[in-house]
């Protein structure tokens, strides 16, 4: 059996395992969810030579075989490469020179925000080398997202605002915002959108910075949701990970729930506290499972939403 | 005399032969005083039924109208549970429950928490008069009571002039928002502007300066003032009284409270684990600056404002107060959790193992084994008290996550003998 066909055949498998483990907990809640969720793997690292996770707190991917994460343990930043029947091997951890708070990719480099010394920072690749970029005065980066050939977002703590920069590191604009933002994404034409904790809403907006609109984020259980992760995809769906209930939620362009998935819990396919998630160009969706000390990887079923 | 009852109770029992329930007494208006008849035996009910305020079906002697005389699935005898049945002649209290604010006591259905049901000495039956009521729960109105200056709705006992005691649109119960209600008494006039350098404060939030209830000062001030409010011009932080936004900051919050407070602003700017998103930004999302209760200006008291953002649910949920359960309230969110950031997950003071056990000592010395040479199998981390404990809340005794004499360690021990 070639490893494509291995592959192939273990997504089958997990994707049919993941229904019928998913599925009574999450569309029935919802009927008529069309996105369900099946679990791919939990990654953990390697014990020899001992590398491993321990409080991931952001990630991003790169590629379909690569994904950088984030370990507030120690301060370091990690990528992990997709080496086929050898599974996800972490290369060597590189040392940060502050507790670090968001990352991006670009499709160049890893931008990675620090904690406390207002400081940018890009990951080169593919040495993964680390070069300081600068910001405006008496910024405090936190959330960030990126993407090619448009530039990246920061939001701004001390600032309360959330900053556009081109490709080549320009501020471009800069956009007043209230409330805790703790995730930003950008849409696919090139708007961007905001994941506020309290009250947990997520707010869009054009291109030019002016909100265009703004949804609640659901939540099925007691706690209200606390949106921490927050990616979109090219057909507009909002791709949510809810801290307070350790679920993935997926919102369509219009802010209507359109698919639940994972719950809270340690065993593998259950996120316990999520910090952060992000879309592999496939579909496939990577989660900072902080309180497990993983990143999970889940497939996204879309189902025939019917007549 | 002696012979009435016998006849009552023979009546009832020929009713009660030829299966007439309770509502057919009723609909037969049966020529026997339900209340006398009643009190044959439960006289320790004739204090209330002779006091002056009486609860309008003891008025009409119609007992039934809540009690079945035979037997009930409810306490005393009651037709339905408290809370239905009040609400069957009283309609205005479930519109208030649907509120956003609903009372604690009346959301739970306790109406008998406030309210004696066949008569008293008080308006509205209630137990005690107003704020005797009231201070039963709320300690802090025995405080305000002492206090020299009092805001006249409170000192003549009338709460409801602010507040709706069953449920609310608005935080504190509040039957308008702070500063709207205000106007129904007060009024906006040119010395009430000068009294406040000129600035709309009609627009604001009045409870920012002000106690509603007593205070030491003339002016019913909060007892502390942060001094840079008590010594500088309002300028000094916000735009001009004639700006077109007089209450914006003239910078950051960051920055104008980091003049003094520094080192709170690099805790919560630096912690590898900050307090929401960015920290250090923030700060009037927890403290008032400008009066207060206590030294640390909090909005609230301390569990009420982490609550604010950190309540599952809120009062509707089922799940009130859930979070402040631990140690019924022995411990406060501090003892456990570093407000401004900290450098472990869930702002943890200390590692969970050592923080447990400053309280759980015994516990500490012969639990399960734990730290950083035992991995917990579900997902390789090290185990600590949270692998098993919930600690806010759990759905199992000792807040377990699961039932601890089996359900619990199943979940790791799959196979017998397959772990330690």
């Amino acid at each position: 059996m070639s490893r494509t066909q291995f592959r192939l055949l273990q997504v089958q498998t997990m994707a049919f395992v993941g229904l019928a483990y998913f599925l009574p907990s999450t569309v029935s809640a919802q009927p008529g969810a069309p996105v369900a969720f099946a679990w791919q793997e939990s990654i953990k690292g390697d014990k020899e030579p001992e590398i491993l996770l321990r409080w991931p707190i952001a990630i991003a991917t790169a590629s379909d075989l690569e994904f950088g994460v984030l370990d507030a343990w120690k301060a370091r930043f990690l990528v992990f490469k997709d080496e086929g029947t050898r599974g996800w091997k972490p290369k060597q951890p590189v040392e940060l020179p502050a507790p670090p708070s968001g990352l991006a990719f670009d499709g160049d480099r890893y931008l990675v925000t620090l904690r406390g010394t207002g400081a940018l920072v890009a990951i080169e690749r593919p040495e993964l080398e680390i070069r300081r970029i600068s910001l405006p005065p008496d910024v405090s980066p936190g959330a960030i997202a990126a993407k090619p050939e448009v530039g990246y977002l920061l939001f701004d703590s001390a600032g309360n605002r959330l900053i556009r920069f081109s490709p080549d590191d320009q501020n471009l604009l800069q956009v007043p915002i209230d409330g805790y933002v703790t995730a930003v994404a950008f849409d696919a034409s090139g708007g961007f959108l905001a994941a506020i904790a309290t009250p947990p809403e997520i707010r869009r907006f054009g291109t030019n910075g002016e909100m265009t609109n703004s949804w609640p984020v659901p939540s099925i259980a007691a706690a209200p949701a606390w949106p921490v992760g927050l990616d979109a995809d090219a057909g507009g769906d909002l791709i949510i990970a809810d801290r307070h209930t350790g679920q993935i939620l997926i919102l369509d362009a219009g802010g209507k729930l359109v698919g639940i998935g994972a719950r809270q819990g340690w065993d593998a396919g259950l996120l316990l506290r999520p910090a952060d998630i992000s879309r592999f160009p496939d579909g496939r969706i990577a989660v900072a499972d902080q309180g497990n000390g993983r990143v999970q990887i889940f497939s996204q079923l879309r189902q025939d939403a019917g007549p | 005399m002696t012979s009435r009852p016998v006849f009552q109770i023979t009546g009832l029992a020929v009713l009660g032969l030829l299966g007439l329930g309770p509502s057919a007494l009723g609909q037969a208006k049966i020529a026997l005083d339900q209340r006398e008849l009643c009190l044959q035996c439960h006289d320790d009910l004739a204090d209330q039924l002779a006091a002056p305020v009486k609860h309008a079906p003891v008025v009409e002697g119609d007992c039934s109208a809540c009690h079945n005389p035979h037997a009930a699935r409810h306490e005393s005898l009651l037709l339905e549970r408290p809370a239905i049945l009040c609400a069957s002649c009283h309609p205005d209290v479930t519109r208030a429950l649907d509120r956003s604010s609903p009372h604690a006591p009346a959301a739970e259905g306790k109406c008998g928490a406030c309210h004696t049901p066949h008569g008293g000495q008080n308006q509205g039956l209630l137990r005690q008069p107003g704020l005797e009521m009231c201070s039963e729960c709320h300690q802090q109105v025995d405080a305000w009571t002492k206090r020299p200056v009092q805001h006249q709705p409170f000192a003549r006992d009338q709460c409801s002039t602010c507040h709706d005691p069953h449920g609310a649109e608005y935080p504190g119960l509040l039957a308008k928002p702070s500063g709207t209600g205000c106007f129904g008494c007060h009024s906006k006039t040119d010395a009430f502007r000068n009294r406040h350098s000129g600035y709309p404060v009609e627009r604001a939030d009045c409870q920012q300066c002000h106690d509603p209830h007593a205070s030491d000062s003339r002016q019913l001030l909060n007892s502390v003032i942060h001094p840079p409010f008590a010594s500088n011009p309002c300028s000094s932080c916000h735009q001009g009284s004639g700006a077109d936004s007089p209450f914006a900051l003239r910078t950051t919050e960051a920055a104008l409270c980091g003049e003094c407070h520094s080192e709170q602003v690099a805790e919560a700017r630096s912690a590898v684990f900050p307090h929401v998103a960015g920290g250090g930004s923030n700060c009037s999302a927890c403290h008032n600056p400008h009066t207060g209760t206590d030294q640390s200006l909090l909005r609230q008291d301390l569990s009420s404002t982490c609550l604010t953002c950190h309540n599952p649910g809120g009062a509707k949920s089922g799940e009130e107060g859930s979070f402040l359960s631990h140690a019924d309230g022995a411990v406060t969110c501090e003892t456990c959790h570093r407000a401004h950031g900290g450098d472990r997950p869930l702002l943890l003071v200390a590692d969970p193992i050592e923080l447990c056990g400053e309280c759980h000592s015994h516990q500490h010395a012969v639990a399960h084994p734990m730290g950083e040479e035992w991995l917990d199998p579900r997902n390789d981390q090290p185990i600590d008290c949270l692998s098993c404990h919930g600690i806010h809340r759990a759905p199992a005794p000792k807040y377990l996550h699961r039932d601890g004499e089996r359900d619990l360690c199943v979940g790791c021990h799959k196979q017998k003998g397959s772990q330690p």
